[in-house]
């Protein structure tokens, strides 16, 4: 889990000082307390399943597991029109150039 | 200058494709059939969200009375004009339509630069002037920057309304670059289409009150998108070194300095697109910023076209336009679908009327948000055509039908003032032009003023027998409504019931908790009218306005306000800031805390963006304008005064614009209006 801390850092916030993974990583049947301060997040996992996950080192477990903020499905939309925009885009700035271009030539 | 030419017939089917296509949509399950939305058909659209599009759903339920289409703001790209949720109310259902920012910004754009297309460009022989070059790509980059950051500056209002919304800063944060990309298309084309028509764009400003051009599921609006690049070209020494300016830097310094720490959410309601939702100093610079580009690209165009206005288009298109918005409220009314056709298409702020009806008070505001801006619209359309028939002595059959609709959207608009107003300045305007001299002008209005106070005192009491004619009731009734809206009426209190009962005021100013409870503007209301510096005999300014208030239907919105006011000594000289609404809604608890209750004055917005300053300087130099200008529009600028003193039309873009345009062309009043 150690190797992943700068993506769940980024996805749950800093991690706590003395946050030891090996806790969870001993003990399958772990159970996880919520921490006060800590707002609840909302993860999601590739199927589209759900979770709330109300402390650090919860949300730190499910992450090392896959799962992550962004819903998904959407996120390869936002991308797509960004592609497509990035190409309406640049061909819309450059047309004038092409065309004396090819009135040129 | 709408001509027919080899592209007109492309423009249209590339319209009509605009709008049909992205609701037509339907790539969901194979062997997924429509159904007729009834009670028993409800759990399969509750199911089946994100497959069925808008049209193929109109298709299957046409007749259906039932149903009450609302665009969905909080849609996924992939399920935009598609049936996003049902909500069954009992006796009707609500439809939901995906809506989404990256989508709509550039589609809904597109539209109006498609409809802003077919003016034909003019060339340089036949209006002699010059045609405006495009815009530098630089002055895009920036203001394409600049709306893109409102992404972060009112995150709360976007996070909202928006699925998808992310606020990181980074590379990945697709969302926000699709939304940069899309102001960047929009702007360059809008550039391209729009400011070769530049010096045409006047004859065609009515049509703003038509296509409002508010996106969906955002706090942004087209024209002023357009304005602001405009603004940026019109930036040089000599504005920056124009007192306006000046006065304008130091406002902002203080209203950065002045501004609540408190990070409230505003909720913009029916003026989004034109206020700001968040009280944050980056929300407060945009704001800033955006008002000066936004009044500077207005003026920069109306003064360097405002000679090639052809009066008797404009005359013609305000009827147009007036009379298409009372037909697509009527269509809208009587079919939620195309409610949501309008919605979208004109990008209205807020869904036109599903009923004929009043509703809880309101009035028929048909394809409007606000009643009283569309009033004030149908006002300027009839008030600008009596002008015509007058001075012309000629009038069309199909004038005299336009004229009508019209009068009858005003009607239905229920705005007693603009008809009154109709009246008073129709009145003056005929005594002026039919007298012979300025002696005999001067004793008819007047007899003419006399004779219209005494006929519109008889209808008023005809008509609102409600209204009291005890003098002490009218002259403290404000205080009071301003009074039994304070916190101390949060619970019953009979203690200072019966002081207001007995009107026994000075006792109210001795309660331990009067300094906390009420604000600083009801105390200055109350410290007013029981002050013993009154002259006798003479009304107090407290009483003053306080029977003004009674006599124009205000007394409950402006004691409200009056309530809600707690200004300090900074911000009371320099208000809060363009579009800053937040400190007024959250710096004094008062006991009303639901729904948007907006002042009901645009001098009272005036007074709580700009503070006395702005109001001071404003007031001075309308009024110079006015009693100075050559200009018949002066009659206009008059006529709207007195609308604005009680309506809040200056937050709609439409009415503002209108109002710019018709402030600057008074000033420029060296010319008559038919020229």
């Amino acid at each position: 889990m150690e190797k992943n801390v700068t993506i769940i850092e980024k996805i749950c916030g800093q991690k706590p000082p003395g946050t030891d993974f090996t806790i969870i990583e001993n003990d399958p049947s772990f159970i996880f307390v919520p921490q006060s301060g800590y707002d609840l997040k909302v993860l999601y996992d590739i199927d589209g399943n759900i979770i709330n996950v109300s402390s650090w080192l919860e949300c730190a477990n499910y992450v090392n597991g896959g799962w992550t903020n962004l819903i998904p499905g959407t996120i390869n939309w936002e991308k797509n029109t960004f592609i497509v925009y990035l190409i309406i885009c640049c061909s819309y700035l450059v047309k004038d150039s092409v065309l004396r271009f090819l009135n040129k030539t | 200058m709408i001509i027919k030419n080899k592209y007109f017939w492309i423009k249209l089917a590339l319209l009509i494709f605009l709008i049909i296509v992205p609701f037509s949509l339907n790539v969901g399950k194979d062997g997924l059939e429509t159904k007729y939305l009834e009670v028993s058909s409800l759990s399969f659209y509750q199911t089946e969200t994100c497959e069925i599009s808008f049209f193929d759903f109109w298709n299957h339920n046409i007749g259906n009375k039932n149903i009450i289409i609302k665009a969905d703001y909080f849609s996924s790209i992939d399920c935009f004009g598609k049936v996003n949720g049902v909500d069954y109310l009992g006796e009707s259902f609500n439809v939901y339509i995906g809506t989404n920012l990256n989508i709509n910004l550039v589609l809904q754009s597109l539209f109006w630069i498609i409809l802003i297309s077919f003016i034909k460009i003019p060339t340089k022989d036949n209006l002699n002037v010059n045609i405006l070059k495009s815009t530098p790509l630089v002055n895009i980059l920036f203001v394409a920057g600049l709306f893109t950051s409102q992404i972060f500056t009112e995150s709360k209002f976007y996070f909202l309304y928006n699925k998808n919304m992310d606020s990181n800063l980074g590379v990945d944060n697709f969302f926000v670059l699709s939304i940069f990309l899309g102001f960047l298309i929009i702007l360059k084309i809008s550039d391209d289409v729009i400011t070769p028509r530049a010096s045409l764009l006047l004859n065609y400003l009515p049509f703003i009150f038509l296509v409002i051009g508010t996106y969906s599921s955002s706090n942004m609006n087209f024209y002023i998108a357009y304005f602001c690049l405009l603004g940026t070209r019109n930036i040089n020494l000599n504005v920056l070194r124009h007192k306006f300016t000046l006065i304008y830097i130091v406002s902002s310094i203080v209203w950065f300095f002045n501004q609540s720490s408190i990070n409230n959410y505003f909720d913009v309601d029916k003026i989004r697109g034109f206020v700001n939702s968040e009280n944050n100093p980056g929300s407060l610079m945009f704001w800033i910023i955006v008002f000066y580009l936004f009044l500077n690209g207005l003026i920069y165009i109306f003064n360097k076209f405002d000679h090639l206005i052809n009066f008797e288009i404009l005359q013609n298109n305000f009827l147009v336009a007036g009379s298409l918005t009372v037909i697509f409220g009527f269509l809208g009314t009587l079919n939620s679908n195309l409610n949501f056709l309008n919605f979208y298409v004109f990008g209205q702020n807020k869904n036109g009327m599903n009923t004929f009806q009043s509703v809880a008070g309101n009035t028929w505001r048909g394809f409007s948000s606000s009643a009283e801006a569309i009033g004030e619209f149908y006002g300027v359309a009839i008030l600008i055509s009596l002008y015509f028939i007058f001075k012309l002595k000629k009038v069309s059959p199909f004038q005299v039908i336009l004229i009508g609709i019209n009068f009858y959207g005003l009607l239905k608009t229920n705005d007693a003032a603009v008809l009154i107003s109709i009246i008073i300045i129709s009145s003056i305007y005929l005594t002026l032009q039919l007298t012979t001299s300025s002696k005999n002008a001067t004793k008819v209005l007047l007899g003419l003023g006399v004779f219209i106070f005494l006929i519109l005192s008889i209808l008023y009491s005809v008509f609102n027998p409600g209204i009291s004619r005890d003098y002490d009731f009218l002259s403290e009734n404000l205080l009071i409504e301003s009074l039994k809206n304070s916190i101390y009426f949060e619970s019953e209190n009979l203690y200072v019931e019966n002081l207001i009962k007995n009107s026994n005021y000075k006792d109210i100013t001795y309660l331990d908790d009067y300094d906390e409870r009420l604000s600083n503007s009801t105390k200055a209301l109350l410290e007013n009218y029981i002050s013993d510096k009154n002259i006798k005999f003479l009304p107090s300014f407290s009483s003053t306005i306080s029977i003004g208030s009674s006599l124009i239907n205000r007394t409950d919105k402006w004691g409200l306000f009056i309530a809600r006011y707690n200004p300090d000594i900074l911000e009371l000289t320099f208000g809060s800031g363009p579009m800053q609404f937040n400190n007024f809604y959250n710096s004094h608890q008062i006991k009303f805390t639901d729904g948007l209750i907006l002042p009901h004055s645009s001098l009272l917005n005036t007074l709580l963006f700009f503070g006395m300053t702005g109001v001071g300087f404003g007031l001075f130099w309308i009024l110079k304008i006015l009693f100075t200008t050559n200009s018949d529009l002066k009659y206009l600028l008059l006529f709207y005064i007195l609308n604005l003193l009680k309506s809040d039309s200056i937050l709609y873009v439409s009415s503002f614009i209108l109002f710019i345009f018709i402030i600057n062309y008074c000033r420029k009043s060296s010319y008559g209006v038919i020229t």
